[in-house]
């Protein structure tokens, strides 16, 4: 279950790739590996998690500094905006 | 695998300076004339929109460049010989050197007219050298009493290593490597810059999984680690950093460095990316006194000088005095 929280951080995050990432325009699938489907590259990453970081208002801490914390929007929710500005009693399971 | 998070211990560790700081390569080149590159027109189309015009090289060999380096040093800092208490060698890259690498410090000293002194190398840090030689020197002065430790870089790129470094991954441009030495005195006497704070840490990365993506993420988090520890030892915070020095190499790596440290990409000094292109671990201090010369920026002004090496990531910040 997912609640409106998530989905706004989802809809953002996707936002962004369309304007930034490789493929132009294209938001990319909640669950699509980010980095084998092309939205993103290494470079793009550091951008990626500049935005990450923007949004939660917060960098992100060093053992979570990993790819596969950043290789698609649904993984990006859970990892760092789980505990982001929500409510008392609600959990963002994306 | 858990950050490693130090503490930060007061110690007595006095404070060091820098002066003196000199280098030597014979002369620069069109990056046009590098083999590989004439060999691959994309390739040299992609490193010129990087930065990338020119190279430095050395017909002499890497214990000539080094004593050249040295007396320049010696020159400016108004001493001799005599005068130095210890000598630390900082160089990464031997396949052109068939000898024991003892012979390098036979070399330079008999050069330098140097006798019955303490000769330290320092080699595994790569471009990172700089700074694990410069924390030699710094704790040969706190620990062992010396006051003035000569400090010399010195690398080239010689037998089967080539010049230009491609991504293996995605053929973008990283760096071209040049050849050059670099040298300065370490002291506790009159100086031109003091060491005000640095560190330097390795974080090892798996090579089954050592794709760009965790390379990256490596590079974030060193870099972040360095730079907040390196300005916390300073009590220095990252807006008075008046100029950031790194590795002359790919713009575009330079703005991604720039973006994860947080200084603003004017700070970063670019201008030797095409007139020498990568001098392994002797690029910052070129930097730091190219710039001086041709800015004179005021006594106080501070800086930040960054570098790396595969999975080592260094952080020094230095004030003018």
């Amino acid at each position: 279950m997912r609640d409106a929280s998530c989905d706004l951080y989802l809809a953002k995050l996707g936002q962004w790739l369309a304007e930034q990432g490789n493929r132009m325009g294209e938001i990319p699938p909640a669950d699509v590996d980010l980095f084998e489907a092309g939205y993103i590259d290494s470079l793009g990453l550091i951008r990626l998690i500049l935005f990450v970081e923007t949004l939660r208002g917060a960098p992100v801490e060093g053992d979570l500094m990993r790819p596969q914390n950043f290789d698609s929007l649904h993984r990006i929710v859970q990892t760092f905006f789980a505990d982001v500005a929500m409510p008392a009693g609600s959990a963002c399971h994306a | 695998m858990h950050e490693r998070m130090m503490s930060i211990v007061p110690v007595s560790i006095p404070r060091i300076g820098i002066r003196g700081i000199a280098y030597h390569f014979d002369e620069t080149a069109p990056i046009d004339t590098i083999p590989t590159l004439q060999a691959d027109p994309e390739l040299l189309a992609k490193f010129k929109k990087v930065g990338h015009e020119r190279f430095a090289f050395s017909h002499v060999s890497i214990t000539e460049q080094a004593v050249i380096s040295a007396r320049q040093t010696l020159d400016r800092a108004g001493m001799a010989a005599a005068d130095i208490d210890a000598v630390v060698i900082g160089t990464s890259e031997l396949r052109g050197w068939n000898r024991f690498p003892e012979k390098i410090g036979n070399e330079i000293l008999l050069a330098l007219g140097m006798n019955d002194i303490l000769v330290v190398g320092v080699t595994i840090a790569g471009c990172a050298n700089y700074a694990s030689a410069l924390r030699v020197a710094r704790n040969m002065i706190a620990v062992d009493g010396y006051r003035n430790v000569l400090v010399i870089e010195t690398n080239q790129v010689r037998g089967n290593l080539d010049r230009v470094v491609a991504s293996s991954q995605t053929g973008a441009p990283a760096y071209i490597l040049a050849d050059g030495a670099l040298s300065y005195i370490a002291t506790t006497e009159a100086a031109e810059f003091s060491v005000l704070g640095m560190e330097q840490i390795v974080k090892p990365v798996d090579p089954a999984q050592a794709d760009a993506a965790t390379f990256i993420t490596n590079n974030v988090g060193g870099f972040r680690h360095v730079t907040q520890c390196a300005l916390d030892r300073a009590g220095v915070r990252r807006e008075q950093i008046t100029q950031v020095f790194f590795h002359n190499i790919s713009l575009l790596l330079l703005r991604g460095l720039i973006d994860v440290t947080g200084f603003p990409l004017y700070k970063l000094f670019i201008d030797n990316v095409g007139r020498t292109s990568h001098v392994w671990g002797a690029d910052n201090l070129i930097g730091l006194h190219d710039y001086c010369r041709a800015e004179n920026p005021p006594s106080g002004a501070l800086f930040m000088l960054l570098c790396q090496a595969d999975t080592y990531y260094s952080a020094v910040v230095c004030q003018k005095l």
